[in-house]
């Protein structure tokens, strides 16, 4: 394995856990809008808690695939950063409204302007995720007409397509699959719990039929290949598994396999996009920074996962381990 | 074809950056002063001191929050803004970025642990990730300093002018530059003053409020012991730092000082007005005699703004000013007089924005002194900026949410702070 596609496969896998632990969070203010009655404020309650000691850490996966990006490929990102500016730059707001708003639901004592915070934050929930998904929709399409834009018309073109806001619903779907997965274990209450295992399993079937709109849309040959195919299956295996664990109660094995789930869906999509980073113009290769650099990165990369992952776990672990009694 | 003028680019950049200094600097400081008071808490058992810890915690979730999105925001600007920029020197600056990453999720991660950890932690395990908190914090801040170090003097890095590229990068050399030893104290301790400051005022006014709140006092103490060291060394650091600038990029000392023809016995001017002949010599390089550059030697197209001579007085006048109180609490803590006073108390909270005021105008100092070059003397800024037009629109709306940002964080604080009049929970 090259350096480049080391740095590219870990580039995928922080891709990965962003959706996996930063996307449920996303989920989490999606699902606060269609939440309902019984028990809605406590509902929303549970979801604020949940997300409330982890979110600023799951949210750092972003930072870091742009690092590793600008880092290791920077003529992609230099790219992806001029000519998808637009829809960066609405997510962009979406990230700040949304951390603020949440933090400020949290610690405003004014009790009155939690309307406004919830609004904002549910909102941003939507937004973010939504343009995430638009821009990974627009490098996997790759309409982009020239290298350097010579027309304003160049910076809308590559996102504004139906493909590319079937991704952003499409992983708006997945965020919210995820929350409502993980919301399931979350609380004691049996009827709090059984409303977000048949919600996930809505989520479930709603986000089947849009991932095959977003197939067919996307016109993607490769999953009629061998590999393509097998990645499909391990997809579909697992939402099959997704599905029967929800419907049977199976609460510690929906978390594991719905997770599996986005993996793999995500793991097809970076198997598709190879060896291109951006669709058409730059590839694993062709934008790859020197040995050195790679070395280093990878480096860097080892050591801070040295501190990063225990402490992950740790986090993780004083804050999940059982329900909460909400 | 597309080329929009940079100055709307460098406007928000500038913006963006200005605002996340405030909040990243609150989340540098606030951390260890809040483990401090629950450490003090786990040793005396005084409830003030638990009360303190929390206070300060909910203000740090706040200012952390705000700074954490405000910092996305900037890693994506850096390629939104300035992509040739990234193209250019992303590869060479990358890993000081990917370990500011680390640290940064690491600061993350503690706090979360700290905030939401009270009940479900032992509180020696808990008093344990504040500090963290407070060393991520502060490493992150160390390593990111690099890279704005390593833009004022390029090293570790062979650069091609012609295919515009960087080879041979050395990243331990990159994160080593010439002017990072310096930008790294100097920055890193301008941070831990200026929050200090500002807490000190605030509780110096709660006090004025309420003479026996017993717990704003404890609160005074420690601020004012993170003030004191700090507003003594930092005008050391910043002597230090002249005389890298001195050596290391000429035309930017001369700009500090607007200094324009090049001498022996160069003066400093002070306000425009009282001139202090050799002293710029002196303080450059240590030699009344030496040879202090002077604008003049330089293309006008090459000079950074005179606004950046302002600046440099303004860091300068709050740094003398916080080093002279500084002395004065010193001698009043050591004596074990009284340090409520109202003399004390009143100088405190006048004083309490102004380090942060010199934090940012330091930071001007350095940004826009390196202008018009992003690396310096090697890329320019116009040459580095986005051909996306009508940046004038991100512009306004950013600049809208930020502002909104400010006053609901100011709203909020003062809220906390008047709550705490009594003194009690």
């Amino acid at each position: 394995m090259t350096l480049e596609i080391a740095v590219a496969a870990i580039l995928l896998v922080s891709l990965i856990l962003y959706l996996v632990l930063g996307g449920a969070d996303f989920g989490a203010g999606i699902l606060q809008i269609v939440v309902s009655e019984p028990k809605a404020q406590q509902k929303k309650e549970l979801m604020r808690q949940a997300i409330a000691p982890i979110w600023e850490a799951n949210h750092v996966w972003l930072i870091l695939i742009v690092v590793i990006l600008f880092t290791a490929f920077a003529p992609a990102f230099a790219f992806v950063s001029t000519l998808l500016h637009v829809p960066l730059t609405i997510m962009l707001f979406g990230v700040v409204i949304r951390g603020s708003a949440f933090v400020f639901r949290q610690y405003d004592p004014i009790r009155a302007n939690t309307r406004r915070w919830d609004f904002l934050f549910q909102v941003s929930s939507v937004v973010t995720p939504f343009c995430l998904g638009l821009t990974l929709g627009a490098i996997t399409a790759g309409k982009f007409p020239n290298q350097t834009p010579t027309h304003v018309s160049d910076f809308f073109l590559p996102w504004l397509t139906p493909f590319c806001f079937s991704v952003g619903v499409f992983t708006c779907l997945l965020c919210a699959l995820l929350a409502a997965v993980y919301l399931t274990f979350e609380s004691k209450d049996e009827s709090i719990s059984d409303y977000f295992r048949t919600l996930a399993l809505r989520l479930l079937i709603a986000l089947v039929i849009f991932g095959a709109a977003v197939l067919a849309l996307g016109q993607m040959d490769f999953f009629f290949t061998l590999q393509g195919a097998l990645v499909l299956t391990a997809a579909t295996l697992f939402a099959f598994a997704t599905a029967y664990a929800l419907s049977r109660k199976k609460i510690f094995l929906a978390r594991v396999v719905a997770p599996l789930m986005v993996a793999s869906i995500v793991l097809g999509w970076g198997l598709e996009q190879l060896p291109f980073l951006v669709r058409p113009f730059f590839t694993v290769q062709n934008s790859a920074a020197s040995e050195a650099t790679l070395t280093w990165l990878l480096w860097a990369l080892a050591v801070g996962s040295l501190f990063l992952l225990p402490s992950l776990y740790f986090l993780f672990r004083i804050f999940k381990k059982s329900p909460s009694d909400l | 074809m597309l080329a929009p003028d940079p100055i709307f680019a460098r406007t928000q950049m500038g913006i963006s950056l200005g605002f996340h200094i405030v909040f990243a600097a609150v989340g540098i400081a606030m951390p260890l002063m809040m483990a401090i008071a629950e450490t003090f808490y786990l040793k005396t058992k005084d409830r003030d001191w638990l009360i303190l810890a929390k206070k300060w915690a909910k203000g740090t979730a706040v200012f952390f929050a705000v700074g954490a999105v405000s910092g996305t925001v900037l890693s994506f600007e850096l390629g939104l803004l300035f992509p040739k920029f990234m193209q250019i020197a992303g590869p060479v600056v990358g890993n000081a970025f990917a370990l500011e990453g680390f640290a940064f999720f690491t600061e993350a991660i503690f706090l979360g642990l700290y905030l939401y950890g009270w009940d479900k932690l032992k509180p020696v395990v808990h008093v344990i990730c504040g500090y963290l908190v407070a060393l991520s914090g502060v490493l992150s801040a160390v390593f990111v300093t690099t890279v704005n170090a390593w833009m004022n003097t390029p090293a570790g890095a062979e650069y091609d002018i012609r295919s515009q590229s960087f080879h041979s990068i050395k990243p331990w050399e990159v994160m080593t530059s010439p002017s990072a030893a310096a930008e790294v104290t100097h920055g890193t301790l301008a941070a831990y003053l200026a929050v200090a400051v500002a807490v000190a005022g605030i509780h110096a006014w709660a006090l004025v409020k309420n003479k026996t709140a017993t717990y704003h006092r404890k609160a005074l103490l420690i601020s004012l012991w993170l003030f004191i060291p700090c507003a003594i060394v930092q005008p050391f650091l910043g002597h230090y730092s002249g005389q890298v600038v001195a050596k290391t990029q000429p035309l930017k000392l001369a700009a500090m000082e607007w200094h324009l023809e090049t001498q022996s016995h160069a003066p400093v001017k002070v306000l425009g007005l009282i001139e202090i002949p050799g002293l710029l010599s002196l303080l450059a390089t240590g030699k009344t005699d030496s040879v202090v550059v002077g604008l003049n030697d330089f293309p006008k197209s090459d000079w950074p703004p005179r606004k950046v001579n302002i600046f440099f007085q303004i860091m300068v006048g709050i740094g003398s000013l916080l080093f002279a109180v500084a002395l004065w609490f010193l001698y009043l803590l050591v004596r074990k007089k009284e340090i409520a006073t109202p003399l004390a108390l009143t100088t405190l909270i006048a004083l309490s924005p102004t380090g942060l005021i010199a934090l940012e105008a330091g930071w001007l100092v350095t940004e826009l002194g390196r202008q018009p070059w992003v690396i310096f003397q090697l890329l320019r800024t116009s040459e580095a900026v986005t051909p996306m037009p009508g940046l004038i629109v991100p512009l306004i709306l950013f600049t809208l949410v930020y502002l909104a940002l400010a006053y609901v964080v100011l709203r909020i604080l003062k809220t906390y702070v008047t709550d705490s009049l009594e003194g009690v929970q």
